[in-house]
């Protein structure tokens, strides 16, 4: 496999009364058992969760769980004590590790939330559960790849506890980046909005890309555009 | 505490939450014993029996992602919820016996009603 495309009608909607979701990889009543990783990357739900709606207190573990919103606020709830709202600009990241019980709802009554739910698998299992929100620089992000989630992680960027990198960029229609995809490493691409071109294939609104052996990753906005970079092994 | 209404034995994947073995649609036999684990903490080794060939296997494949309850419904309290964590198991099936067996290594309990952390 060097390039997969995966335009975003060609994954599954599951749908609750307050929330969609189109999963990447089998999840929930999707279950394809040839579709259930892309290296250490397990989950990339697409959602949408009404107003004052969400999921109730349950466990995970081993598991690094990050959550980018893209509109909206989410309200995170666990066992370990914490209690916040993450908002639109910012990321949060749980490492489940030995267990943590967290429960997580559309912070506004009145605003529906939309977020990427990721999940990837730790470097080491057994590790203890932590819980970090951070805001990232949204100004950034314009016509570069800026990294909000990272092993190393800092003020601006949630730290993982997995060699990878997560990027967002806003690329202005007509500009171009280039990405260095090391050896033995794999990207996952989302574009959130807009419409791409990568390394020559177009991808749209809320179209993913799966990458292995692809020294260049090229980019080119056709027309403005938002989109998530994963490096990841 | 209220007397224990009703037990529910659930093993899910952790990733997605397909449901295996769920003992409230699916009466199925099993043993619950607690044991000292890791750390000192209370894990707790299962039986299931009479878990036919095909998920026995399937429960294999995921077995470093597995989510066992014990869902507890009381009479006049609220249910309560026993998570129980499995890191390296042993999770082991006995074909010839149909027999499931896992060990967890840790537990949370937790009261869906009364979630304030």
């Amino acid at each position: 496999m060097a390039m997969q495309c995966f335009s975003a009608d060609s994954r599954p909607l599951a749908q609750m009364e307050w929330a969609t979701s189109r999963p990447s990889f089998s999840f929930g009543g999707y279950f394809d058992p040839v579709n259930t990783s892309f290296g250490v990357m397990r989950v990339c739900n697409d959602d949408e969760i009404a107003a004052g709606k969400g999921f109730g207190p349950h466990p995970h573990s081993d598991m690094e769980i990050v959550t980018v919103v893209l509109s909206g606020a989410i309200r995170h709830q666990d066992n370990l004590g914490n209690d916040v709202v993450t908002t639109t600009g910012e990321v949060q990241r749980m490492t489940a590790g030995t267990g943590v019980i967290h429960a997580e709802y559309n912070a506004s009554d009145t605003e529906p939330l939309q977020s990427l739910q990721l999940w990837f698998m730790p470097s080491e299992r057994g590790l203890k559960p932590s819980f970090e929100s951070i805001a990232y620089d949204a100004a950034g992000m314009a016509n570069t790849l800026l990294p909000i989630v990272s092993q190393q992680g800092s003020s601006q960027v949630a730290s993982i506890h997995q060699d990878m990198t997560i990027y967002l960029s806003k690329l202005d229609a007509g500009k171009e980046l280039l990405f260095r995809q090391g050896p033995g490493r794999r990207v996952f691409m989302f574009v959130i909005e807009g419409k791409l071109s990568v390394n020559g294939q177009i991808m749209e609104r809320r179209d993913t890309a799966r990458m292995e052996a692809e020294p260049k990753v090229a980019l080119k906005a056709d027309e403005a555009a938002w989109f998530m970079l994963v490096d990841l092994p | 505490m209220a007397a224990i209404r009703k037990e529910t034995l659930l093993i899910k994947h952790a990733v997605g939450g397909r449901t295996f073995i769920d003992t409230a649609k699916t009466p199925i036999s099993y043993k619950a014993e607690t044991v000292h684990a890791m750390n000192g903490q209370k894990g707790c080794k299962f039986v299931v029996d009479n878990v036919p060939d095909e998920l026995g296997r399937e429960i294999l494949v995921w077995k470093e992602e597995l989510n066992v309850f014990l869902f507890r419904d009381y009479e006049n309290a609220p249910t309560r919820k026993l998570w129980f964590y499995v890191l390296n198991g042993p999770v082991e099936y006995d074909a010839a016996n149909r027999r499931l067996s896992i060990m967890a290594q840790s537990s949370i309990e937790y009261v869906p009603d009364h979630f304030h952390p």
